[in-house]
């Protein structure tokens, strides 16, 4: 009878352990890891390879340009890690994956140019400072209040008079996102005209717009709103309106524009929270936290590949790349020294900056 | 009906001094370079320029609201240039809002703490955004009624013993004809649009030229205009100013260096129109025009 007993004791660990293994069993995960391309010297322009990668032409891509401010510097290096510009910054730039300007403080004519250095357009006493944004051509008026859409020859389009001044701005799809020293969001279409009434997602102590992006079909927008407490909202698109569908309190707050943008094909948004960063995943509808012990100076803004990276700074003169696995795993941190710092990442390239160059780097999996 | 309108600008002028806060000026040695309601080009100015060579004080107490301190690159946070250049804001209470605006780079005041008493440092006049001398931009903004304020209206007094000057009064016909008032006498009967260009100093007459507070046109001694640089707002995409009524400023600021300060029907017969131009401190010249009417 104890015999029995034991026999079927025996048969039923054996068929837990099995249901284990194949019940919680998972793969093993991919091991993920960088390789180094070359370098770039900022102040020579050229390329030296490293590790075993050849600086043949045809390992890069010297169609894909990528605008960098860097060290003093800006312009735009190849995936050869040639430079296309690569000049000293004497007055205010700015610079976009398209198009550049580089002008005086109080401007008389405005020369915008594009990856190569040929002019596009010229514009005489212009009311304000030119920035770039889905591909179109912006000024913001003196006063930080009035946005002008200009066409491809440098005329007015549109202007648009906002009841206060601007903290931040992003435009996809023809729609403009803009949000108000006063808390309010203006959501502008391509005539220039107001697509929904203002916003005011409201909610906290003082109100204040420090963070928004609009995602690439405009159908979502993200904010970052308040002080006291701080918020993060999310709007979604139903019909002609926005709703929102998501919000937190973010626990402590800024008081300064704050880094919030779409990442993964719109499918994630990051932003900025105290101590860290935030990561809302649309799909699930919730939010992540990762904790960073530093001010992040640099982000990945494309986060494809179920990875995200950013650059933070322990102090001044030290900076750490960190790589991010999604959810909220970071894998991997890569110190180095600069005082400046520059990341953008295209598929499985990531492009690192320091004060005196540029590497380029390889993401693998084996 | 002009005694009537003059009462309710008169009433909603005070209801809204009774309602802010007084405030200091961020820098009493600086020297006005151009205020609120200025002509500039076409457009009006929101706030006051100052030259100016030292410290920036917080106007009264309050808390800090807002700080950018990038202005030489588009900020990866903001996705905006910076025509305000380095810029603090500080919410006041009551609705009120103080910026202090292209202040020096260099010598930026961190923004902790962020409660701020009267005559806090808050940074230091200097070049950045738009700007071409040294000195700063300071503008107030009503977040209730969400439009900016003339800061003369509610920041201590600066002395002020000069009258406003009168340039030039302009009439503008349908067709686009215009006339000097001063030299022609005789005028068709029909719709004229008024434009005035006036000036004001404080103390003496070679600082720079001020925009005067309000102008007034009076056809017969029946009050025909009245342009208030009180505050400013933006309805629908387009800034509005208080003339008979909210218009845009597009319609008031297209005369440079003057405003058009209203409309006027001249009908045949003896005419009198009279321009009153006021400055802040209630001081006020006028200029009259005795015109045949056919």
């Amino acid at each position: 009878m104890a015999k029995r007993k034991k026999r079927y004791w025996f048969i039923l660990g054996i068929l837990i352990f099995l249901a284990y293994v194949f019940a919680a069993a998972q793969p093993i995960p991919k091991e993920t890891f960088l390789t180094a391309r070359w370098l770039s010297s900022l102040e020579s322009g050229i390329p030296v390879s490293l590790d075993t990668y050849s600086l043949d032409r045809n390992s890069g891509n010297p169609d894909l340009l990528i605008p960098f401010q860097l060290g003093g510097r800006y312009g735009y290096i190849a995936d050869t890690g040639e430079f296309s510009i690569n000049q000293i910054q004497k007055n205010y730039t700015s610079i976009s994956e398209n198009f550049w300007s580089e002008y005086e403080p109080f401007p008389t004519v405005l020369e915008i140019n594009d990856t190569r250095g040929r002019k596009v357009m010229e514009i005489n006493d212009p009311d304000g400072y030119p920035f770039f944004l889905d591909d179109k051509f912006f000024l913001i008026g003196k006063g930080q209040d009035t946005v002008y859409a200009l066409d491809d020859n440098g005329n007015i389009k549109w202007v648009y008079e906002f009841p206060a001044p601007l903290t931040c701005i992003d435009a996809a799809a023809g729609f403009v996102l803009a949000g108000t020293l006063d808390g309010t969001i203006e959501l502008i279409d391509s005539d220039g005209k107001q697509f929904i009434p203002p916003y005011e997602p409201g909610g906290s102590r003082l109100a204040v717009i420090l963070g928004c992006a609009i995602s690439k079909d405009a159908s979502r927008l993200a904010i970052i709103s308040g002080i006291d407490d701080q918020r993060f909202l999310l709007l979604e698109k139903t019909g002609d309106r926005y709703r929102v569908v998501y919000h937190e309190f973010l626990s402590g707050g800024y008081r300064r524009p704050v880094n919030v943008f779409f990442i993964e094909n719109d499918s994630r948004i990051v932003f900025e929270r105290e101590n860290g960063m935030g990561i809302y995943d649309i799909a699930s509808r919730s939010t992540v936290k990762i904790d960073l012990d530093s001010r992040i100076t640099a982000y990945d803004k494309s986060g494809g590949g179920g990875l995200f990276y950013l650059i933070t700074s322990p102090e001044p003169d030290r900076k750490n790349l960190v790589a991010i696995r999604y959810p909220d795993t970071i894998i991997m941190e890569a110190p180095f020294r600069s005082v400046s710092s520059f990341l953008e990442r295209r598929g499985s390239r990531i492009f690192i900056g320091g004060d005196s160059g540029i590497v380029s780097l390889e993401l693998r999996e084996k | 009906m002009g005694s009537k309108k003059a009462v309710l600008i008169a009433g909603l002028f005070f209801t809204v001094l009774l309602n802010l806060p007084a405030l200091d000026w961020p820098d009493p040695q600086g020297i006005i370079l151009n205020n609120f309601g200025q002509n500039e080009d076409g457009k009006p100015a929101l706030g006051m320029s100052f030259s100016s060579e030292g410290e920036i004080y917080a106007s009264g107490s309050g808390e800090i609201l807002f700080h950018s301190g990038s202005y030489a690159s588009v900020s990866s946070a903001s996705r905006l240039p910076s025509p305000l250049g380095v810029w603090t804001a500080i919410d006041h209470g009551d609705g009120i809002i103080s910026v202090y605006s292209r202040m020096d780079e260099k010598n930026q005041i961190p923004v902790n703490p962020v409660n701020i008493t009267t005559r806090n440092v808050l940074g230091y006049s200097g070049l950045s955004g738009w700007s071409n001398s040294s000195g700063f931009y300071f503008f107030l903004y009503d977040r209730k009624e969400r439009r900016w304020i003339n800061p003369l209206m509610i920041v201590n007094p600066r002395p002020d013993e000069r009258p406003p000057v009168i340039h030039w009064v302009r009439l503008r016909n349908e067709e686009g004809r215009v006339f000097d008032p001063a030299v022609t006498r005789t005028l068709s009967q029909g719709l004229y649009t008024i434009s005035v260009s006036a000036s004001d100093t404080m103390m003496a007459a070679n600082e720079n030229p001020l925009a005067p507070f309000r102008i007034v046109c009076s056809l017969n001694g029946v009050e025909s205009g009245s342009l208030n640089f009180e505050t400013y707002s933006a309805r629908d995409g387009s800034l509005m100013v208080y003339r008979n009524g909210l218009v845009p400023t597009k319609e008031i600021f297209t005369q440079f260096p003057g405003w058009e300060v209203g409309t006027i029907r001249f009908t045949r017969g003896q005419a009198t129109l009279e321009v009153i131009v006021q400055d802040y401190a209630g001081l006020a010249r006028n200029t009259v025009f005795r015109l045949q009417i056919e």
